[in-house]
Order: C-alpha cells, then sequence, then structure tokens
C-alpha cells in the first residue's frame, strides 16, 4: 500500500522529520494560495503514485503565484505515465547543496530490515546500485535489537559526514526508522534529501506499508486509497472494494484459482493451450461459498470474458464450499457463458456431487480444464 | 538442527476453538496425527473433536507430552501464539497464519533462531509425512508414501504437483511448503539439507513461485538433488505474469 508524496510527508512531519514548506492543491485557485503561503520560488509537484515524475515533466518550477495557478492548471487533469493527476504538492524551493539517497526496506535474505543510503541522490537508486554499487552504504538491522544511535552515526560516517552534519544526518535515519517501525513501511525513502544551508530536508518522500499491517494503521489505511485508486483500472479498483485479488489481463478466458501460485500456473496453462486470459483473480485461502460467488459474479459481468475457468485445489478452501459458489453465482447473474471447474481436495466427492446436480461439470486435472475452456473460446 | 514430523509427534493446536483449528484438527485425527491437546485464550475447559481446550500451552503441558504445535489463530495475535509455543520449548511450530505483517515474522524467525527452534511458514500449508502424520492443511488423499522428498514455497501449486506425482506412482517421503511470505522461518536451503540426512529420500522436488526471491540460491549443494541432475527438478509457477509484469502486485 502506498502513499502519496504529501501524504508521506505529513507522516514524516509527524515523527521530526525535516520537510519543505508548502501544501497540497487541488485546483488552479488552491495552488496560487499555497504558493502565496510559502512566498518565494516554489516547486509545482504533480502527485502520483509511481516514480520516474521528474523525467515526465511532473515536476515544475515557478517564480510567483499567478505562474503557479498556470502550472497547477496545465499539470491537473492531465495523464502522467498513464495517471490522471489529481493534486499537485506546492512548496518552496529548496537551493540544495548536496543530494543524498536514504531509503529502509526489507531485507528478505537477511529477514530484517536494511538501511541503504548514498552520496548519488535525485536519481533512481536500482540504477545506482546496478552502475556504481560501491557508493551505497548497507547497514542489515539487527532484527532485534534494532537500529541503534551509533549504528545511525556509522553510517552517516560511511557517507563521509562529520561534525554537525554527521549529527543531523544521524538523527535523520534515527526518525526514518523510527518511521519504518511505527508504521510497518515495507519501504520507505527519502531521494533526495536534500543538504541545503538550513540543515537537511526531505526534498521527496516515500512510504509503502505493509498490506498485512494495515489492522494496526486505520488512518493509513485511509490514506492510501486515493494512491491506490489512481493506479488501478476502474474494473480493479471495483473488484478491491468487493475484497478479491484481482488484476486486469486482455484476453476472454476467464481465471479464478485459490492460492497466487496456482492461479498464475493456471494462468500460464491457458496461454500454453492457446488461450487468452481475461484476468488474474486470486481467491486466497479459505474462501467461503459468499467470496467465490461474489468472484464468479464479478467475473461473468465482464463483457470480454466468453468462458470461465475455476481452477480450486482444496486445502484451506473446500470443494463444497467452491460448488456453492459456483451455482450460487450462475443463478444470481444468470449468465449463459460456459463455466469449467476444475477442483479437487478437501470435500472433493460433496462438491463434484453438488456441480452435477447443477449441470456443470468438474473436470480432474488442470491441462484436461484449460484445453476445453480454450475450446470453448474458439482458441487454438 | 530441523526438526520435522513422524507418526509419533504429540501436536497442540493453537487457534483450535476457530472455524479453520476446528475443521483441520478433525482432518489431521483422521489422517493419524496425534492431536493431544488445543488452546484458546479464554476457551480453557472446552472439548474440539473430543481434544481438550486449555487457555495457555503451559496448562497443556501440565497434563500432556507436547511436542509440536499447529498455529492457526488470527494475524493479529500469531505472533504471541507462536512465541508461546516457542517459549514452551515446542519444535517444530508451523505456522498456518496468512495475513501475518512482516515485522512480526521478522521478530517471530529472530526469537526461534535463539532457541533453534523450526519455524514453518507463516502463511504455509504445513508439513505431511504422508500416511503417517500431518502437520498442516494440505488435501491428504492427493499424498502417497514414497521416496520423493517435496518443498514448495507455494500452497495451491504445491497440492497440483503432489497429485499429478502421485497419479503417475511417484510417493513422497516428506512434503513442506514453506510458505509464499516475505520472510519465512525454513527455506529451501535447510529443508534440502534435511532431505540430505533423511534415508526415506531418494530425490527431491522443489516448487518456487515468481515473484518471490529466494534467500539463498537454489540447490547445487543438494547431493540427492545432484545425484539425479546437475540441479533438481524445479518448476516456476507464474511465467506468463512475470513477463506481463505483474506478478509482484499478484503476492
Amino acid at each position: 500500500m502506498k502513499l502519496l508524496e504529501y501524504q508521506a510527508k505529513q507522516v514524516f512531519g509527524k515523527y521530526g522529520l525535516p520537510i519543505p514548506r508548502g501544501s497540497v492543491a487541488g485546483t488552479p485557485e488552491e495552488a496560487k494560495e499555497a504558493a502565496s503561503k510559502v512566498g518565494g520560488p516554489v516547486a509545482v509537484k504533480a502527485q502520483l503514485p509511481v516514480g520516474g515524475r521528474g523525467k515526465s515533466g511532473g515536476i515544475l518550477f515557478a517564480e510567483t503565484p499567478d505562474e503557479v495557478a498556470e502550472m497547477a492548471g496545465r499539470l491537473l487533469g492531465s495523464r502522467l505515465k498513464d495517471i490522471e493527476v489529481r493534486r499537485v504538492l506546492v512548496e518552496e524551493k529548496l537551493s540544495i547543496r548536496n543530494e543524498l539517497y536514504l531509503g529502509i526496506t526489507l531485507d528478505r535474505g537477511n529477514r530484517s530490515y536494511v538501511v541503504l543510503a548514498s552520496t548519488e541522490g535525485g536519481i533512481d537508486i536500482e540504477e545506482v546500485a546496478a552502475k556504481t554499487p560501491e557508493r551505497i552504504v548497507r547497514h542489515v538491522v539487527d532484527p532485534l535489537g534494532g537500529l541503534r544511535p551509533y549504528h545511525a552515526r556509522w553510517v552517516a560516517r560511511r557517507l563521509g559526514y562529520s561534525g554537525g552534519d554527521m549529527n543531523a544526518l544521524t538523527d535523520v535515519i534515527l526518525r526514518l526508522y523510527r518511521v519504518a517501525q511505527e508504521t510497518d513501511a515495507e519501504l520507505t525513502e527519502i531521494n533526495p534529501l536534500a543538504l541545503t544551508d538550513a540543515g537537511f530536508v526531505a526534498a521527496d518522500a516515500r512510504l509503502n506499508v505493509d498490506n498485512n499491517a494495515l489492522f494496526r494503521h486505520p488512518e493509513l489505511a485511509q490514506m492510501s486509497q486515493e494512491a491506490e485508486e489512481a493506479e488501478l483500472s476502474e474494473r480493479e479498483w471495483e473488484a478491491r472494494g468487493l475484497g478479491l485479488t484481482y488484476v486486469e489481463l486482455d484476453g476472454d478466458v476467464g481465471v479464478i484459482g485459490n492460492g497466487a501460485g496456482l492461479t498464475m500456473a493456471t494462468i500460464d496453462t491457458v496461454t500454453l493451450h492457446g488461450g487468452r486470459p481475461a484476468n488474474f483473480l486470486d481467491l486466497g485461502g479459505g474462501a467461503s461459498a459468499e467470496l467465490i460467488g461474489t468472484g464468479v459474479s464479478y467475473v461473468l459481468s465482464d463483457p470480454r470474458v466468453r468462458a470461465l475457468f475455476v481452477n480450486i485445489l482444496g486445502g484451506i478452501t473446500r470443494c463444497d464450499e467452491t460448488a456453492r459458489g459456483v451455482i450460487e453465482a450462475r443463478e444470481r447473474t444468470g449468465s449463459g457463458k460456459p463455466i469449467v471447474v476444475r477442483m479437487t481436495g478437501t470435500n472433493e466427492e460433496e462438491g463434484r456431487r453438488l456441480l452435477k446436480e447443477a449441470g456443470i461439470d468438474a473436470l480432474d486435472t488442470m491441462e484436461e480444464a484449460a484445453e476445453r475452456v480454450v475450446a470453448l473460446t474458439g482458441g487454438r | 538442527m530441523v526438526r520435522f514430523i513422524d507418526g509419533g509427534t504429540r501436536v497442540v493446536v493453537q487457534g483450535v476453538t476457530g472455524t479453520q483449528g476446528r475443521f483441520h484438527t478433525r482432518l489431521m485425527l483422521d489422517y493419524g496425527t496425534k492431536v493431544v491437546a488445543g488452546t484458546t485464550p479464554g476457551r480453557g475447559g472446552q472439548e474440539v473433536e473430543g481434544v481438550p481446550v486449555y487457555d495457555t500451552i503451559a496448562e497443556a503441558q501440565e497434563i500432556h507430552e507436547l511436542d509440536a504445535s499447529i498455529v492457526f489463530v488470527p494475524a493479529p495475535f500469531a505472533l504471541d501464539a507462536a512465541l508461546e509455543a516457542i517459549d514452551a520449548g515446542l519444535d517444530p511450530v508451523v505456522v498456518i497464519t496468512e495475513g501475518i505483517p512482516v515485522r512480526d515474522s521478522i521478530e517471530l524467525v529472530a526469537r526461534a533462531g535463539l532457541k533453534g527452534t523450526t519455524i514453518v511458514g507463516p502463511n504455509c500449508p504445513g508439513l505431511i509425512k504422508p500416511e503417517e502424520s500431518k502437520l498442516g492443511i494440505m488435501p491428504a488423499q492427493v499424498f502417497r508414501e514414497g521416496s520423493v522428498g517435496v518443498v514448495s514455497r507455494s500452497g495451491t501449486l504445491f497440492y497440483e504437483i503432489a497429485a499429478h506425482m502421485t497419479r503417475i506412482g511417484l510417493g513422497q517421503s516428506m512434503c513442506v511448503g514453506v510458505g509464499g511470505d516475505p520472510v519465512v522461518g525454513l527455506d529451501f536451503i535447510d529443508v534440502l539439507k534435511w532431505f540430505d540426512d533423511d534415508e526415506d529420500t531418494k530425490t527431491v522436488a522443489l516448487i518456487g513461485r515468481s515473484a518471490v526471491t529466494q534467500r539463498r540460491r537454489p540447490p547445487v549443494s543438494s547431493r540427492k538433488a545432484a545425484s539425479r541432475s546437475r540441479s533438481p527438478p524445479t518448476l516456476r509457477g507464474g511465467t506468463q505474469c512475470r513477463e506481463r509484469g505483474w506478478a509482484t502486485q499478484a503476492r
């Protein structure tokens, strides 16, 4: 789950991280007012949930509030990186002496968090890692002991800072670590972290929160809606609201599975047999008849879908629940589109009996079912 | 030292009174697993499928000898439950629960490491020694006793492949679903090492998943894998998805 820059900066500000003066605007008038409040030259920044914004013209600089209004008018409502710009952040233009990179993210290999810092700020850190890996300082956080001031100091020293700047940088690192821990961040990033005459300032801000931890952060879950809605297609956004893990594709075979691995393999198999999947829908573990019904109705309601392939391997998900969900959804939608069900596992016999009574065939293997559904859509 | 299960392993089910805990307690008992106790805070004194329920593991241990735990406790409380099992000296601890915050998993795995406890999961199907015992939620009917060790990141894809193997007459010695979360306890290398020392395991099948990076590189070090070919039979599901660049979204 992602926050937009202005939201991440609000969170950073609460933790005492230095952020530029400014405010967010949804109209040219609001942008003008924001610029007047800041006073002097400002940056006008499109709020997008993706990187590479600067290169695609999403960051503009202006001297006067009138100019700001004009620029905001240009950005708002336009599409950058295929996403509609709905808000801009207007903030003081910084006079930057130095640009650093600072990030804290998950380190799967070491099963902990890692602090990444570099003197090469302002550009994509992946690029730095590829071209000049020696310019990245890494510190793997002790999973039980946490990040101590001396660890942060060590990072600051390795970046070449000393004296007051070193102490200030140490403080920024420790505060960002607190943000990461207390918001359950998968990734939190300041790129660039600007060194100005007034000290360090977070010129940009990124905060991605672990979806699994949102129950601990209802306020962040609320905030993240804006970025999510901007990024997802209309159908994906709608599916999210129904509690479905759904990704839109461009074919005509609806695909529903349980478990990401099996659902991905199902898409591979349909493609292998010459079919074109219309979507990915993972019901996850232990789906109820109700959730299965919701998923089936949702995919059947897609006008592009000509046949549906439901592939369930019952472990924690039960085949009888699956059958009930499929049957109920078919009745509710009144859809005449063919449904091919492949299911095996927990409560398989009861599930098959229910489907048979309803006149739906349950096939044994994924291959058979994939062939059948591809034949139904007139594939190869 | 990695610890798995056999027919003698005595098991406590944590979160035994929930829908999933209750359902899979029944299925594990039917399979022959020695489920001797269950826990749910506030439900001590009840019974689930003939298994006595306690408020705490410590109380269960006053009455029963326990070896291993399986955790069905909801995500917000799963870390606490697993730590309770580690403290009680149970090993392995299989964490079925889906949706545990990664910060909790990091703490869980680190604390288990201090004590040398084997953690399987979180968000995993668990362990099965076919036709003997299972500590998990996998559909037992797709497994048969045999000599192939199976280790998988994926859940349902793991069952899919076991079903194929069984259909063509390849039984399994031990199957381990390590879970697909970013941070899990056991990883491929740990399991492959265990297979190397296991007399019943002659070959190994490894099931990965696109969008999941491994902690360490897979298994040229595995003797049994290497004895058949340079690397064990592996399957990476989701190639279509990876090409389309959205696999990570579908975690």
